[in-house]
């Protein structure tokens, strides 16, 4: 019980913070968008051959974005050390990363929402065909990028090469949720039956299940000193 | 800063802290030396050191952020690493840092604090405290727009939020003006009249000397000096302090 | 272990290593029969499956020194970790070199996107970043830390990883395999695969052995430093 009524509150911070700053939902936000821009240069982007890409760009485009929003949210933490000052309350340290957890999904969700006209727009999409399909395979994807991302932010935050070291440990491990996300999507796309999406939307639901729990057990030896 | 702990606080009921041969190793870098002390409920204690002296390293064991490399630390005879996580509720620390969040105001700062401590009336408590650091007039500003005094005296409504036993501050008086200083000072004689246990780190030995009752020389992480301080001895504890320093 | 001791186990593993290295050699080079389809190019089969043994392996011990370390906190298992990942990525390097020169005389291409080629890429970029890791934090205490957790989620992601490529990958088209080294192999082939694996874990083992012994010196180094105050 304390341990949510803790993460709640985290939350609540983070999402007090984000209202007066908007750091993490814009850095996302822009980037996603400039790529989205670059990559109409890369092919031909009304061609039937971008219903078959467009998923692929608009997970791409996503994860890039998220490792800015990523790095954003926890440089908030570290600021000030307030890290420091978490760690002397009197909860569990795995609240936190649940807090963070919980924002950090949040603002990419958001960032996201925005996003998605825009590629369907510009790449002659039919994304909001089938919406509830598109939500959970959006929140799924998501939730996958952020779990990892969420506990990798704090062990980057501990190196010299902050920057650096977040895509490198955070990508090669979210290459499972990279696939199955853009496997997906493009079935939506291609209006092929979801049916055949079934294993990929499992897939996703189980590595978001098992690194949230894993992650939120190995946060405490991330932030202990 | 005005009253000290309110009259409806309960009498703080500070542990006995004891260390036992405490030693910090950072990589080849000794921070701090097999630190035996005792410190008795309601002690103010003072703890001197150049820097690198091992106070902060110290101060910052003391407050459970950070294990040692070797020893042991007890508060109330129980080793602190068998203590539950609750109670950190009974220590407040105040950090070369403040721990504040620039992004939000002071009474949200708080209230944040608050919420994690799972302080019952959070909103009459952070009002008595704020009135108590003399706070209430910036309850509505931004963290960032604060000055370093005014940042300070909010680290130190933090570490005061949930009225703890124990309160270490590492080296709060740095960057603070004399004035500052001075109230901040007669604000922690009076938690300690209070019954509070007070562990305040400085190196400066002049400045912090008056309102101890004992004070600790920190050098290259070992105690080099330990015992009662007699504030209207100065020049003796100042010879006395300069002969344990070599 | 005392340091004499571990001098005198590297030496017995040096020995025996060098012995069995010579017997997979003649094995490999004399005694097995030339695979009838693929050819000479076959017998890279040998240096290129026990690599692949050994760099799994070797990323299973990772995992289990980091979650021993984060239950024990002794360093030790700090270094049994970044032994095992040092010598599992030169092993993963190996497979993902001696794979495309098998391809590409077989399959007429270096490199093919199957699923246990990229898999093991992925592998290979997992671990990579644990070195960096490593490489990216000072204080020992700390990296062990940061590396044990990085080495217990990048583990569980191994199978995961293969899974998605799997599945990926038999919704696309693939380049037939002629005769992929699971359709039956002569008993001659059996013992040399044998010997050859013999031969790449007792090296390995042996170099294993050596980084931990240098980490446990640097520690030893590190220490003394620390009491001499210099």
């Amino acid at each position: 019980m304390d341990t949510l009524r803790a993460s709640l509150a985290i939350f609540r911070k983070d999402l007090l913070a984000e209202r007066r700053t908007k750091d993490v939902s814009t850095a996302i936000l822009l980037f996603g968008f400039t790529v989205a821009v670059s990559f109409a240069f890369a092919f031909d982007p009304t061609s039937d051959e971008a219903r078959r890409i467009a998923g692929g760009l608009l997970w791409l485009s996503f994860l890039f974005a998220s490792l800015l929003g990523l790095n954003r949210s926890f440089a908030r933490e570290t600021a000030n050390d307030c890290l420091q000052g978490l760690r002397l309350m009197p909860v569990d340290l795995g609240s936190i990363y649940l807090g963070k957890l919980l924002s950090n999904l949040l603002f990419m969700l958001a960032a996201e929402l925005v996003l998605l006209p825009v590629f369907n727009i510009f790449f002659n999409l039919n994304l909001f065909e089938r919406p509830g399909w598109l939500a959970l395979i959006l929140l799924l994807g998501t939730w996958g990028v952020a779990s990892l991302g969420t506990i990798f932010s704090a062990v980057s935050a501990n190196t010299r090469m902050r920057e650096l070291m977040l895509p490198m440990l955070l990508l090669p491990l979210t290459i499972p949720v990279l696939i199955a996300a853009i496997e997906s999507t493009t079935i939506l796309l291609r209006g092929l039956p979801m049916r055949e999406a079934e294993l990929w939307i499992k897939l996703l639901a189980g590595f978001d299940v098992i690194f949230t729990v894993l992650a939120w057990l190995l946060f405490d030896s991330v932030v202990q000193e | 800063m005005t009253l000290p702990a309110s009259p409806r606080q309960p009498a703080p009921t500070s542990p006995r802290i004891v260390t036992r041969k405490l030693s910090k190793y950072f990589g080849r870098f000794t921070a701090l030396d097999e630190a035996t002390l005792t410190i008795e409920p309601g002690e103010f204690v003072v703890v001197l050191g150049r820097n690198g002296a091992g106070k902060t390293t110290l101060l910052r064991i003391l407050g459970l952020l950070q294990q040692p490399s070797r020893g042991e630390l007890l508060f109330d005879d129980q080793p602190v690493a068998s203590l539950p996580v609750r109670f950190r509720q009974r220590i407040g620390f105040v950090g070369h840092e403040t721990f504040l969040y620039d992004e939000l105001t002071v009474q949200e700062n708080l209230l944040f604090y608050a919420r994690l401590y799972g302080i019952a009336n959070a909103e009459q408590r952070i009002g008595e405290v704020l009135a108590e650091m003399a706070l209430e007039a910036r309850a509505g500003s931004f963290a960032r727009h604060l000055s370093r005094g005014l940042k300070q005296r909010l680290a130190l409504a933090r570490a005061w939020l949930h009225h703890p036993d124990v309160l270490l501050l590492d080296e709060p008086a740095t960057g603070l003006d004399a004035p500052t200083r001075e109230r901040m000072h007669d604000w922690l004689a009076r938690c300690h009249r209070a019954g509070h246990t007070v562990i305040l780190s400085s190196h400066e030995l002049r400045e912090s000397l008056r309102p101890a009752t004992r004070i600790v020389l920190l050098e290259q992480g070992r105690v080099a000096f330990d015992g009662p301080n007699h504030p209207d001895r100065q020049e003796e504890m100042q010879a006395l302090l300069v002969a344990a320093a070599r | 272990m005392s340091e004499t001791a571990y001098h005198r186990l590297s030496l017995a593993l040096f020995a025996l290593g060098v012995f069995l290295v010579l017997i997979a050699w003649y094995q490999v080079f004399v005694v097995v029969p030339t695979e009838r389809t693929m050819g000479v190019i076959q017998r890279i089969f040998y240096i290129h499956l026990p690599s692949a043994f050994v760099a799994f392996f070797a990323f299973f011990v990772v995992f289990v020194a980091s979650v021993a370390y984060l239950l024990t906190r002794r360093l030790r298992w700090d270094w049994v970790a970044a032994s095992a990942a040092e010598v599992g990525i030169v092993s993963c390097i190996a497979v993902l070199i001696t794979g495309p020169i098998w391809a590409k005389p077989v399959w007429g291409m270096w490199w093919t996107w199957d699923a246990r080629l990229t898999s093991t890429l992925v592998l290979f970029l997992i671990y990579m970043g644990y070195l960096l890791l490593r490489h990216y934090v000072d204080e020992s205490d700390r990296r062990a830390r940061l590396a044990a957790v990085f080495g217990i989620l990048g583990f569980v992601d191994v199978p995961i990883v293969y899974m998605a490529n799997r599945w990926f990958r038999t919704q696309h088209p693939q380049p037939v395999i002629a005769g992929g080294e699971g359709s039956g192999l002569d008993p001659q082939m059996w013992i040399g695969l044998l010997w050859c694996v013999a031969a790449m874990f007792t090296w390995n083992i042996f170099l294993f052995v050596q980084r931990y012994r240098l980490e446990r010196t640097r520690e030893e180094f590190i220490e003394l430093a620390r009491r001499a105050r210099v």
